[in-house]
């Protein structure tokens, strides 16, 4: 999964319908990699090309219930060698 | 008889100055030091007798709280020779008092801490008989640790008291370890594994959450800070590394970077066993949040380390990190506190470091409830 995933963080008033709006956004042109329902929170892609990313985005970031979409990033600790982790 | 802290937490200045004097008086308990301006008492008495108190107070509306007063103790400077390892215990369990647990046969049973890493070797010798669970989300990869972080991180929070060689360097030996693999055996990871890491310490009702990860970015990310907060919501707090990227000999004191920086999430700078600040050890950012709230050993920190090797000892605040979740465990058994509870006590019960700026160290280094 080199390409860009999103964390979709739900709204606190929408939380008990995350499935439901997990659906919406699928709907929407969104890939759904995992709901995480303790968290309120669903993490996904664009399945498209790259330039239909920012479009996607933005249908994702305007629909009712989403509190905000971030990029994930990538986290990194030191090798196993090195003498600080 | 044990001592408590009693505290009216009133805007109303007649029920500070005379309604809680009273009150305390009804109940058998002295208002010799009741503090009216603060609306806060220190009484010796019952639990039964605060009990009595509270459901007077309840029954009136009027906010009353109470907890077990704490003894606080300050290190003006580090122990002369500084810490050293023994033939029983590591220098960072002897920093940390691990002392007073032993006496009190207090080891975290009962209590879950997940440990979000590169995973657990779970047969490891010094893990024989323990309750562990594993899970994996990386993809292709299962629960094992390749890479050796998970396995010394899982060693310092919840490994053994006495090993099957060498000293002793687990805090909380009795608590049941989730171990969640998020980085990979590459050591790398992103936000996916590690927020459906966070999702499944809060489903397995894990009251400690470890993350000795990082990244070097100053910005507060708004998803650690609804995970953080939803968390402390569900009584799990996230005790994560503040970040390993100063290089203070170098005049760089670096910044605590995400996810320590989130506001909900506690950030544990480290120390060494001259209780100095360690050269990599970040400091407090200007982001709100970013501040480090704690410190524990983080230097040389001998631990479990998969294969035939068995033990290695590393450096940064990914070790310091688990000494703390260790100790947020013994809390728990100790006293049943959680959530935001938990975070207040872990700080209230650090030892100050008179000699380091708090912008480095926060509260201080964290100690075993005694």
């Amino acid at each position: 999964m080199a390409e860009q995933q999103w964390v979709i963080t739900v709204a606190e008033e929408h939380r008990d319908r995350i499935g439901e709006l997990a659906q919406e956004l699928e709907a929407a042109g969104l890939r759904i990699d995992r709901v995480l329902n303790s968290l309120g929170q669903i993490i996904g892609g664009s399945p498209g090309p790259a330039s239909a990313e920012s479009s996607l985005h933005s249908r994702i970031a305007s629909t009712a219930g989403v509190a905000s979409v971030d990029a994930a990033q990538t986290f990194r600790i030191g090798p196993p060698d090195s003498g600080v982790q | 008889m044990a001592r408590f802290v009693v505290t009216f937490d009133s805007a109303e200045a007649q029920l500070r100055q005379q309604e809680a004097p009273e009150l305390l008086s009804e109940h058998g308990l002295s208002a010799e030091h009741y503090f009216p301006r603060l609306g806060i008492a220190v009484v010796e008495a019952e639990a039964g007798q605060l009990e009595a108190l509270s459901i007077s107070c309840r029954e009136r509306s009027r906010p009353m709280s109470f907890t077990p007063e704490l003894t606080y103790y300050a290190i003006s400077e580090p122990p002369g020779e500084g810490y050293a390892d023994t033939e029983e215990l590591t220098w960072g369990l002897q920093a940390i008092g691990i002392e007073a647990a032993q006496q009190a046969g207090l080891t975290g049973a009962g209590v879950r801490v997940a440990v979000l890493d590169t995973g657990v070797e779970s047969e490891h010798p010094d893990f024989e008989s323990r309750t562990l669970v594993a899970e994996s989300f990386i993809e292709g990869q299962g629960p094992g640790d390749a890479h050796g972080h998970g396995t010394h991180c899982i060693g310092t929070a919840c490994g053994p008291w006495q090993a099957q060689s060498g000293p002793g360097y687990g805090v909380a030996p009795g608590a049941e370890i989730y171990s969640g693999k998020v980085l990979g055996d590459d050591g790398s990871g992103s936000d996916t594994s590690i927020l459906a890491g966070i999702d499944w310490a809060l489903e397995n009702g894990c009251q400690v959450i470890s993350m000795s990860l990082g990244a070097d970015v100053p910005q507060v990310q708004p998803a650690y800070v609804a995970a953080g907060r939803r968390a402390l919501e569900s009584g799990s707090l996230i005790i994560a590394a503040a970040g390993n990227n100063a290089a203070r000999s170098a005049g760089n004191n670096g910044f605590v970077g995400a996810p320590a920086n989130s506001p909900h999430i506690m950030a544990v700078a480290a120390v060494d066993s001259d209780l100095q600040i360690a050269d990599f050890s970040a400091r407090s950012s200007a982001e709100e949040g970013g501040e480090v709230n704690l410190a524990a050993p983080g230097v040389q920190v001998h631990s479990a380390w998969p294969g035939a090797e068995g033990h290695r000892s590393i450096s940064g605040t990914s070790m310091a990190a688990p000494h703390a979740a260790g100790i947020a465990a013994l809390l728990c058994e100790h006293s049943g506190v959680r959530g935001e509870q938990l975070w207040a006590a872990l700080t209230d019960q650090a030892a100050a470091l008179e000699h380091l700026d708090p912008e480095d160290v926060g509260a201080g280094l964290a100690r075993v409830p005694e």
